[in-house]
């Protein structure tokens, strides 16, 4: 048996070794396309405070005084149609991006969680990042006053960024994209909420599944409106 | 609003440079604790949290980063109920060794495996941050909320119950044992 001291730094040297992440072994991530991507999401998001607050932009995350912003004024003025369409990282049939030039979001042009786009006074929202944590989801619906909570199931590739379930009342769909719900129909790319709208609802969006995840909902077939666990 | 736009260049500028800087050190830490899709939740969290109080960022931000990212592992892990630090710590300690005795790697790996297991999360949390993270104890203490006094008197404590508790094991390393890292085996 060796000494205490030598016993110890033996242990530690061990334990070190052991590391399952050697620092070595993340060079250069900060700058890898994951890193930008959150960096640039970060920054395009959340709140910054009110310094960056202007009238007609949003700061995410952030409950900001209705009459500040054009959001607030649609919901408060109960003109506020939302239409939720998913884009950024999904498969591009499924993520047209309407009225790009009647947008309203923070400026850099960078990534959004979400987009809130203005149509003859009423409101489109894009989710364009299905795979954001969803806690961010919700914290932005509910800075803008909306009570819909949203949920993410894993779905098959192709319904990865549309909306698989909703019971928002008096909703309208927003179809588009190649890919195919239950009966035929096109998938959802977004919903549109009537004026005026003050209720509250769920809203679950397809996600990318991970490595070994059981799909909960797959493209095609009779699929139901609350689907069931199928195999990939 | 000039004005405005340079304070929020500002704030982006700094939050860019600090990105830059701790990405890769968070991911590791992060990635040391949780594994798989969790740990890009929590990576994001961090960041995310970060830019909301970016104010608040020391110089030196990784201990406070750190300290971020402790707390969302807790949380993730109240929430999820989810053990992966386990795995990804026996994955760590059951990495291949070379040595002169494949009976002596495997009880020493075993050993050392069940006596840091064994561990409050307390101590566990004190040595990695000395032995992986390589931290200075004055920022490990920042990390932990702690003086450095405490820290020292936890580092302690902590390298005093693992020895006890691998006392008499053939511990892998020094020259009898040596663990052969991921990149190592590449």
């Amino acid at each position: 048996m060796k000494s205490g001291r030598q016993t110890m730094q033996q242990i530690e040297e061990a334990l070190a070794r052991a590391n399952p992440v050697p620092a070595r072994e993340l060079s250069g991530s900060g700058t890898s396309a994951e890193a930008e991507a959150l960096r640039d999401r970060i920054l395009g998001t959340l709140p910054d405070g009110s310094r960056r607050h202007t009238a007609g932009s949003w700061i995410p995350g952030r409950r900001l005084p209705i009459r500040k912003t054009w959001a607030g004024i649609a919901v408060a003025a109960g003109a506020a149609i939302t239409a939720i369409t998913i884009s950024a990282q999904v498969p591009a049939h499924t993520a047209p991006r309407p009225h790009a030039a009647a947008r309203s979001h923070p400026a850099h042009g960078r990534a959004q969680l979400v987009e809130f786009t203005r149509r003859d006074g009423s409101l489109v929202v894009e989710i364009t990042d299905p795979n954001s944590p969803v806690s961010q989801l919700n914290a932005i619906f509910k800075a803008h006053g909306l009570h819909i909570k949203i949920n993410v199931i894993p779905v098959s590739p192709g319904l990865v960024g549309t909306i698989i379930y909703s019971d928002i009342p008096a909703t309208r769909e927003l179809q588009g994209g190649d890919c195919r719900m239950g009966g035929g129909g096109r998938c959802w790319i977004g919903f549109i909420l009537p004026p005026g709208f003050t209720g509250s609802g769920n809203l679950t969006i397809g996600r990318r599944a991970r490595p070994g995840e059981t799909y909960m909902s797959t493209e095609g077939g009779d699929q139901p409106r609350v689907p069931d666990q199928e195999q990939p | 609003v000039q004005r405005g736009n340079e304070s929020a260049q500002r704030r982006e500028d700094h939050f860019t440079e600090l990105f830059a800087g701790a990405y890769g050190p968070v991911l590791g830490y992060v990635r040391r604790r949780v594994g798989g899709e969790d740990a890009e939740d929590i990576v994001s969290e961090v960041f995310f949290t970060a830019w909301r109080h970016l104010d608040r960022a020391p110089a030196d931000p990784l201990p406070w980063l750190y300290r971020i990212a402790w707390h969302a592992i807790g949380n993730q892990r109240r929430g999820s109920a989810r053990r992966q630090r386990l795995q990804r710590r026996t994955q760590a300690l059951a990495s291949p060794l070379r040595a002169a005795d494949p009976a002596d790697e495997v009880v020493g790996r075993q050993a050392l495996a069940a006596a840091f297991d064994s561990l409050a999360e307390q101590d566990q949390e004190v040595l990695r941050l000395i032995c992986w993270e390589g931290l200075e104890r004055t920022d490990a203490a920042r990390v932990l909320g702690c003086s450095a006094a405490a820290f020292r008197v936890r580092l302690h404590r902590a390298r005093r119950r693992l020895a006890s508790l691998v006392d008499g094991a053939m511990i892998p390393g020094g020259s009898q044992q040596v663990p052969v890292s991921s990149q190592e085996r590449r």
